[in-house]
């Protein structure tokens, strides 16, 4: 295959999956955060947080897809590995591994999802929970930042600028 | 600092008739935590007539505070009443003894209480008939489609009239099945409505019994008939006209409960919280044992107070009392209360110990090496000179406001100052400003080390920083048990994880050429034999020790890669930053016409990108510089498993009590 195919894919797979599971975590906690500011409308800021930290996921997978995309040197400039060469195939496929890494370390945000909304439920019950809950969330995250570390590692060392 | 409060343990014995006089001053000093007596020779205390009728007053007066503050002139809200809230105005009181107070309290609501529940009856009747009325409104704009009479669909003394909804499909098998059941003698008027069938049903006050199941079986949804005169429409009208009379006095009504409100609301706040404190008092009785004549009590306090107490004390019983110190024995350990003790300017920093749990009485309080290495993770993770400025002008502001409150948002701030000093300190040496932006504009920042060029670097420092706070933990751990006796467990539970790190750094070094490789191996050697000791000390089963052995030895290999997370987080934050000044960067040049949209649009992007950049990245660092501690530290050495002082303290809020002593 041609080396642009590796590096596309890895970078739309590290923001599509990630991205595709933080809609998902966000969601559910985000019908939980409904049902709590319907009983009582002071939970919004507390429901809110916990609501929003799924999203990390999708951000680790932008902050990837851009760093393929600038040491691909598809953003400013020129793409780098035009031509099939060995040595061009293969910073490309460690540019698809980085970014599959992030992705699918990236579908932590759908438990972490479940852990929030439960977090908001019993911030709801007692506000004094708050922090535990969001530590609970931040947790699962902790998968997702292991992912993230590796495929920095990867696109850095392995490729580089 | 490291140690908590010093306690002692006092004995109070003096006469009854002090008692009240005597809780009321710990109440108000509130540096005393009350434990109950366990003594056989004297009976428990229980409330007097007058504590239980504050406990009553005390819910009575909450009900009124609820009402009125519905109709209380609404307080400032917005981020100005966020950062400077309006400190409240404290009453002074002047206390001569519980039944004065409940004295004072019943003339007061003698006065306030029949104006409020009349207006508040008054309130209640005209919501509920505007409700009612406008049922009955709706009921008859489906009436309107008949244009009968009203009067004529009520039954009479021979004639039952039914009128309701019944489904289409099951109009003509009802019509059927009533005709066959009661000889033809109905009558009936219908009308297609919604998809339904409005019916009035007319039929023999005698024949209802058997009309009556068909219609339940036929799932007619009776209307109830308003007591109307008139042809629907004309009902309509009057009941609308009917309203808007109710109306207008439904907002009478809330003008004079808005001025009841302006009158009373405070002063019945004032109080209630006269009444919330009394009660508390009440609910301490239980823990005192009493004769006929005297009364006692034991209680923890902090050793500095106990001068001041004890004078106290004799002066509001001339005297006549029995007081008795006494340091804690050893047996005692568990049940003394942690109090922290720290220095000023870390002080809000125990808000963070006291999340996760205190220490016990012998152990040590890791607040001050918390309040040092929390704020330095999350500017590890934060690396952003103006990030850390945001911060640090939105906690110093919110210091300001909530000073005088010293409520948990000024603790939190303190901490963010602190966070924010050593974000801006990384981020210059990072050379992060807004991320990449000085750079993409041109600018040479000087840089002792870039986090996206330098990544294996950064993650090295990370992991060095991580080996280091573990071993701060382990030695600390060992250190405390060490000094409590437990020289066994400190040698293997602690002692053993030190050998093993301080091995890795040794060959580590020796990777480098600095020194020896078999001196690392051998300190990793002794460390990893005493970790297996320890492990199979354990009374497990044989084979689950060898499975224990190697799944503890891969738990600090975990505990020690979490810190990998202090590297992730600074390049995400460096990668946000740098996502947004790439979008700015593109959108910039877009010009239409001679208008430069690019630029505007650019800088709306530019700015509120980086504010939510800010906010996202500190709540991570906030959160992952927590967890770091909480589970990766706290389990080298802390167990947090220590009872909390909890001094018998009034609650002051709006009122403020003077105490003839």
């Amino acid at each position: 295959m041609e080396p642009i195919v590796y590096v596309a894919l890895g970078a739309a797979l590290a923001a599509g999956i990630a991205g595709a599971a933080s809609s998902f975590g966000v969601g559910i906690a985000g019908a939980a955060a409904a049902g709590a500011v319907a009983e009582d409308e002071k939970n919004f800021r507390n429901a809110l947080v916990l609501q929003g930290l799924p999203m990390t996921q999708s951000i680790y997978g932008l902050i990837t897809l851009f760093l393929i995309a600038l040491v691909s040197g598809i953003l400013g400039g020129s793409f780098r590995f035009a031509e099939t060469t060995t040595d061009n195939l293969i910073k490309a496929a460690i540019l698809l591994g980085a970014g599959l890494t992030v992705g699918l370390t990236g579908l932590s945000a759908i438990p972490q999802g479940i852990i929030a909304s439960a977090g908001i439920g019993a911030t709801a019950k007692n506000p004094k929970t708050f922090t535990q809950s969001i530590i609970f969330a931040a947790m699962a995250e902790t998968m997702a930042i292991f992912g993230l570390v590796g495929a920095l590692i990867l696109i850095i060392t392995g490729v580089g600028f | 600092m490291f140690k908590p409060e010093e306690m002692v343990k006092i004995e109070v014995l003096t006469l009854n008739r002090y008692k009240d006089s005597l809780l009321t001053y710990l109440h108000e000093q509130g540096v005393l935590e009350i434990r109950e007596i366990d003594v056989s020779l004297a009976q428990k205390d229980a409330p007097n007539e007058f504590y239980r009728k504050a406990t009553s007053y005390s819910i009575g007066l909450s009900r009124l505070i609820d009402f009125l503050g519905n109709y209380k002139e609404k307080d400032e809200t917005g981020i100005k009443a966020f950062i400077f809230p309006r400190l409240k105005q404290k009453k002074r009181y002047e206390y001569r003894g519980i039944e004065d107070l409940i004295k004072e309290i019943e003339a007061f609501l003698d006065k306030v209480e029949p104006q409020i529940k009349e207006v508040e009856g008054k309130i209640t009747n005209l919501t509920s008939e505007i409700e009612r009325t406008k049922t009955e409104i709706a009921i008859l704009e489906l009436l309107t489609a008949l244009d009968l009479e009203v009067e004529y669909l009520k039954p009479t003394k021979t004639v039952e009239i039914v009128v309701g909804f019944v489904e289409r499909d099951k109009f003509g098998p009802l019509i059927k099945e009533l005709n066959a059941t009661l000889q033809n003698r109905v009558a009936y008027v219908s009308k297609d409505l919604k998809g339904k069938y409005l019916v009035v049903f007319v039929f023999l006050k005698k024949d209802y019994d058997r009309a009556n199941p068909l219609l339940a079986k036929y799932s007619l949804e009776r209307l109830e008939i308003p007591e109307v005169k008139g042809k629907p429409r004309e009902a309509i009208e009057t009941l609308w006209k009917h309203i808007e009379v109710k109306k207008r006095e439904l907002e009478s009504a809330e003008a004079e409960a808005r001025n009841l409100a302006k009158q009373y609301h405070d002063e019945l706040v004032f109080y209630q919280e006269l009444m919330e404190n009394e009660r508390e008092k009440a609910n301490m009785l239980s823990n005192l044992v009493r004769t006929n004549m005297t009364f006692a009590l034991v209680g923890w306090l902090p050793k500095k107070d106990v001068a001041r107490i004890t004078e106290g004390l004799k002066k509001i019983t001339w005297g006549k009392v029995y007081v008795n110190t006494k340091t804690p024995t050893k047996e005692e350990l568990d049940e003394i209360p942690i109090k922290l003790k720290n220095p000023k300017f870390i002080e809000s920093f125990e808000m963070l110990t006291e999340m996760f749990g205190v220490p016990k009485y012998n152990e040590l309080d890791p607040t001050p090496l918390l309040a040092f290495t929390y704020s330095f993770f999350f500017g590890f993770m934060l690396t952003d000179f103006v990030y850390g400025l945001i911060i640090a002008v939105i906690a110093s502001l919110l210091i300001k406001g909530h000073k005088k409150l010293n409520d948990g948002t000024y603790k939190f701030s303190n901490i963010l100052v602190w966070s924010a000093f050593f974000t801006t300190v990384m981020g210059v040496l990072f050379g992060s400003y807004l991320g990449d932006a000085l750079q993409r504009a041109g600018l040479n920042v000087p840089a002792l080390l870039d986090p996206m060029r330098g990544a294996l670097m950064v993650l090295g420092l990370a992991l060095a920083i991580g080996l280091i706070h573990l071993f701060i933990g382990y030695t600390l751990g060992f250190i405390v048990k060490f000094r409590n006796g437990e020289v066994k467990d400190a040698v293997f539970d602690q002692l053993s994880w030190m050998l093993i790190i301080l091995g890795v750094v040794f060959i580590v070094l020796a990777m480098a050429d600095f020194i020896s490789m078999s001196l690392g191996e051998v300190i990793f050697g002794a460390g990893f034999v005493l970790f297996a000791i320890s492990q199979f000390r354990s009374d497990l089963p044989l084979p689950m020790r060898f499975l224990m052995t190697i799944s503890n030895f891969f738990g600090f290999i975990g505990n020690w890669l979490s810190y990998a997370r202090l590297m992730a987080l600074a390049l995400a934050t460096a990668g946000i930053a740098m996502v947004i000044n790439i979008i700015v960067q593109l959108i910039w040049g877009i010009k239409i016409g001679p208008i430069p949209l690019g630029m505007v649009v650019g800088l709306v992007v530019f700015v509120g990108g980086h504010i939510f950049s800010t906010a996202i990245n500190a709540l991570g660092a906030f959160v992952h510089a927590l967890r770091l501690h909480y589970v990766e530290f706290f389990g080298t050495f802390y167990s947090g498993e220590g009872k909390k002082f909890e001094p018998f303290k009034a609650k002051r809020e709006v009122s403020k009590l003077e105490l003839e002593i």
